[in-house]
């Protein structure tokens, strides 16, 4: 009942309405909105006909940073779409698109479109841009980022791993995994790790290195140590896959398999894994299975740090 | 064009239609419809602020469930959210102030102040925890100290451990004349509590806990310069890593001998950095960075030591220095080239810290301490990296990317290398073409191969076997063992009708190592995901998605001779480890009344691991026959369904509920039937079913 109302009157008020629009013409005196001569353009993306918002409006710009007209530094329409004088007089049946279009729509020259945002987003920490894995894949800015939206997924934390999944799909399913950082839950997020604008690190890493931007939060495994692990010193990522596992501590691969990738084969090292109970795989081969699997005893495998004249110093068990 | 309706502006449409049907003018009518948009205009290129606060009541087993998201237990929370924005138009002045999960253990906050363009700073505080999602049922003593007590004979009692962050951080910049500019930045992060640990030797296991007590912090001064030519930035960052538990004292000796370990020590970093970027032309850019550290760790032992130090003098100096180069000397043809260059010198000084482990390198195998120094290793690596990258615009669409990458890493050599093959130098090559092609308005797709060859210097000689031939030196060790890696890779993005996307991605991988008998033979990989959004009206919309991965990896090592287990002397067998995830999710969101949105989503994900194990034959001279048993294959499956739905009583208020049921089911064997040797086990409940009701109230303002 109560719809029907609303749109009795919504008919009512689009009558007059329409009535008036035609008979006025006024678009040549539409004001500015945002700022000083975005009537060109908010003539006629002013977002809002008969009383209702259009379903991609561009106004919310007016709430970001890009909208806060007070810094000299931020765009008008015309410094990121162009000119787009075919756009605005428009001849025949269809309109062009303005000269930089962005959104799906700039992908025909992501280059291109790019330039217009680094004109003034370049240095910091688009320092590396050029060069990045995302910029000769040719990822376009608006491919990841929106500007006429009060909230950028791409730089809201709720919202920027979403997004980066809906390209990097395999990771998706990695976080589903048991074992992960806990970006589902929302208490990491991609770009916490990884600079995607480019970085001199590996991997759009936002360090220098694995390692390094892993110590950023795991400084207790930067050492140096007096008893060190080669493989944890080269890379934390041969051991480790930090978006998600079935096996626990994000390992690649469950214990004594993963060491033995490495470990030569003397004493216990190659030994059959077993499980507990079991007949078969040998007496205590579940100490190398189960449980933390070979960090039962080599407890310190990151390093170690005791000095004392033992054995089992060296081999990081104590 | 398509309109959507949101309810916070049905007050306005009423208010205007009113106007318009019963105004006195018609010319009063549209004026005041004008002001009711321009209003609505306004309202939305206004920063808005938004509070919200309510219940969720959680039951069910919630262990995994409730792991990070602070949700672990059954009972009641509160839902507090914040999201307070203010600018001040005439200044561009920002006031923001953000809170998550305030209701919540694992609540953020954040403050933000700000003069665009000008100066900034802000403040923010947060706490994670970290709930185990294992029950440890055990009689170990000290539980949370730095003295444990291992006793069989302690009555057993369950633990649940736990581990918290409480972070803060702040920081601020300034913009100062010429296009520099300043920031400084300091985060603390404090982590306490208890997380599983142990000790062992031979057949004795025991269970300990590691008491974590400590305090990581960051900061950093940079300055930063740029105009339309040049950009840098660089300064000073530090951390340091402050343990206040460094040993675990553990009694009694028992059968392992242990009664002290020692745990992460102190350290500190430093570091001085430079980046930069110049675009030489309107195609042409530069880019470069150059740092240089000082990692140190001179913590005090605390542990009585043979060369009488009181701490290490640990020291890892690592330079970096990167540049790149990209530019367009052709309207068609893109290069891109870049090097990077790391040397980590660990600079921790030698000594001869277990003179009882020093043996002759020649002494027999099966002598623990054959071919061991007695010193400690510090461990030093010089990586070369370069690129360079071609992408030509062919006719028709076309787009040919073709990528060369070389890395050449050279390790230090300790003069008596011990129980695994190392290698001094591994170099490995990079070919990548891709082909692209913009088949349609409507249809992208690409097409790529890699393939990359590593290899290196020869193996030296594990001084433990003393010959070549000796199994220890038989190994192929995965880091560096000589490999050979072949990828395909296919995507494609379709949107066959405005209501229609769909994209596609795929790839195949194989990689084949080689070199020598033992160690990693083979690993394999195939992944294909697909996602499809469909406009259902303009109401309504749904989006699929499903992925699917198979991994396997081949390797083969052998029992040793001297091994005690009766019957698997000298076995040579391979271990076929395969894991496969398949996982999906299905989405339907929508708008049934002018004031209410709903939603559901409903997502799984199964994954799976299997470990074969098959004798291959006997080695040496060892004659036994016995063939190892596979592991039992394990699944973990996980099913999520949520629901949502947002019901606004007025323009700028509005009520949400959340539905959430999350099943976990398992049969993993990790600790099942595994008993420590003090008698302590390990569980978690394998079927976690839980439920997640939410109601809240939000309010919005301008």
């Amino acid at each position: 009942m109560r719809l029907s109302s609303r749109w009795f009157l919504a008919l009512l008020l689009a009558l007059p309405l329409a009535a008036t629009a035609a008979s006025s013409g006024k678009k040549s005196d539409a004001k500015d909105i945002l700022r000083v001569g975005d009537a060109r353009c908010t003539r006629c993306h002013n977002d809002v006909s008969d009383g209702e918002i259009e379903n991609y409006p561009v106004l919310p710009i007016g709430r970001t940073k890009h909208g806060t007209v007070a810094d000299s530094r931020t765009p008008t329409c015309v410094t990121c779409h162009g000119e787009s004088e075919t756009h605005l007089k428009q001849v025949g049946t269809e309109r062009p698109l303005p000269e930089r279009p962005f959104g799906k729509n700039a992908a025909g020259d992501p280059k291109a479109h790019n330039k217009a945002c680094l004109a003034c987003h370049e240095g910091d920490r688009l320092m590396h841009w050029g060069g990045s894995t995302h910029s000769r894949r040719d990822l376009a800015c608006s491919g990841c980022h929106q500007m006429h939206v009060a909230h950028d997924p791409a730089t809201t934390r709720e919202k920027v791993a979403d997004m980066c999944m809906s390209c990097h799909k395999e990771k998706r399913a990695q976080f589903a995994r048991p074992n992960h950082h806990p970006v589902p839950e929302g208490k990491m997020v991609c770009v916490d790790c990884h600079n995607p604008h480019g970085s001199a690190g590996p991997k759009l890493m936002v360090k220098d290195s694995v390692n390094e931007t892993c110590y950023t939060c795991h400084m207790d495994y930067r050492g140096p140590f007096l008893w060190s692990h080669p493989a944890v010193r080269q890379d934390c990522s041969l051991c480790h896959n930090p978006h998600g596992t079935v096996a626990a501590g994000l390992l690649k691969m469950r214990m004594p398999f993963l060491c033995q990738q490495c470990h030569e084969p003397a004493n216990h090292r190659g030994n059959f894994p077993g499980l507990n109970g079991a007949t078969t795989n040998a007496v205590g081969a579940s100490g190398l299975t189960q449980g933390r699997g070979c960090m039962n005893c080599h407890t310190n495998l990151h390093g170690g740090s005791n000095p004392a004249n033992s054995a089992g110093s060296r081999v990081d068990r104590r | 064009m398509s309109k959507n309706k949101p309810s916070m502006f049905r007050r306005s449409t009423l208010a205007a239609a009113l106007l318009g049907a019963f105004g006195p003018a018609l010319a009063q009518s549209a004026a005041d419809a004008a002001a009711a948009a321009d209003a609505i205009r306004h309202d939305l290129a206004t920063p808005d602020s938004r509070v919200e606060a309510g219940v969720a009541l959680v039951s069910g087993e919630s262990r995994r469930f409730g792991q990070f998201s602070g949700f672990n237990s059954d009972g009641a929370y509160g839902l507090f959210n914040l999201d307070l924005i203010k600018r001040d138009d005439a200044t561009g002045t920002w006031l923001k102030l953000k809170g998550s999960n305030l209701g919540n253990e694992n609540r953020e906050i954040r403050f933000d102040h700000e003069r665009q363009g000008d100066w900034s700073y802000f403040l923010e505080s947060g706490r994670l925890t970290r709930n185990e999602p294992w029950v440890v049922r055990t009689g170990l003593g000290g539980i949370g100290t730095s003295a444990e007590t291992v006793s069989a004979a302690a009555p057993k009692r369950d633990v649940n451990l736990k581990t918290e962050h409480e972070s803060f951080a702040l920081g601020a910049r300034k913009f100062v004349i010429g296009g520099f500019n300043v920031r400084v930045s300091f985060k603390q992060d404090e982590k306490r509590g208890d997380r599983m640990y142990g000790r062992g030797g031979g057949v004795t296991q025991e269970f300990l806990t590691e008491p974590i007590d400590r305090t990581i912090r960051q900061w950093e001064v940079l300055v930063g310069y740029a105009d339309k030519k040049l950009q840098l930035s660089g300064g000073y960052s530090g951390s340091s890593f402050e343990n206040r538990k460094q040993l675990l004292a553990v009694s009694p000796a028992g059968g392992t001998g242990i009664t002290t370990l020692a745990l992460p020590p102190s350290n500190d970093a430093h570091q001085l950095a430079l980046s930069g970027g110049y675009n030489i032309d309107d195609s042409t850019r530069t880019s470069f960075r150059f740092s240089h550290t000082l990692a140190r760790q001179d913590s005090l032992f605390g542990i009585a030591n043979v060369p009488g130090k009181a701490s290490l003098d640990g020291r890892l100096v690592t330079t970096l220095a990167f540049a790149d180069l990209s530019l367009r000397p052709l309207d068609r043809l893109g290069l891109t080239a870049n090097i990077r260059y790391e040397d980590r010198d660990d600079q921790t000084p030698k000594a001869l810290y277990l003179p009882s482990q020093v043996a002759a390198p020649s002494a027999a195998p099966g002598l623990a301490s054959a071919g061991f120094s007695g010193f400690n290793v510090p461990r030093s690596q010089k990586q070369l990296k370069g690129m360079v990258e071609a992408a030509y615009q062919l006719d028709d669409g076309y787009r040919l990317v073709a990528t060369v990458e070389q890395e050449q890493v050279a390790r230090n050599v300790p003069p008596q290398y011990r129980r695994v093959a190392f290698r001094e130098k591994t170099d490995e090559t990079l070919a990548r073409l891709e082909l692209k092609r913009s088949l349609a308005e409507t249809l992208n797709g690409a097409v790529s191969y890699v393939r990359s060859v590593r290899g290196g210097s020869n193996y030296v000689n594990d001084s433990y076997a003393g010959t070549a031939a000796a199994p220890t030196n038989l190994v192929n060790p995965l880091i560096w063992a000589d490999r050979q890696r072949d990828k395909l890779r296919l995507t494609a993005d379709w949107i066959p009708e405005e209501r229609w996307s769909v994209q596609f991605i795929g790839d195949v991988s194989a990689d084949r190592y080689g070199g020598r008998a033992l160690g990693p033979r083979t690993g394999t990989g195939i992944f294909a995901s697909g996602d499809a959004t469909y406009a259902i009206s303009e109401k309504w919309k749904f989006s699929g998605w499903v992925s699917a991965e198979r991994t396997t990896a081949n390797q083969t090592t052998h029992t040793d001779y001297a091994s005690a287990v009766a019957n698997a002397k000298g076995v040579i067998w391979e271990a076929d480890i395969r894991n496969s995830t398949t996982a999906w999710g299905l989405s339907l969101k929508g708008k049934p009344r002018a004031h209410l949105e709903v939603g559901a989503d409903l997502s799984s994900s199964t994954d799976t691991a299997e470990h074969g194990m098959a004798r291959l034959g006997n080695a040496g001279t060892a004659a036994d026959t016995f063939s190892p048993t596979a592991l039992p294959a394990y699944f973990y499956r996980q099913l999520s369904l949520k629901l949502f739905a947002d019901y606004a009583i007025e323009r700028d208020s509005g009520l949400r509920a959340t539905f959430i049921y999350d099943r976990r089911k398992t049969n993993d064997w990790t600790w099942a039937g595994y008993t420590y040797s003090d008698g302590t086990t390990v569980s978690q409940p394998n079927l976690q079913d839980t439920s997640f009701i939410g109601a809240s109230y939000y309010y919005r303002w301008r």
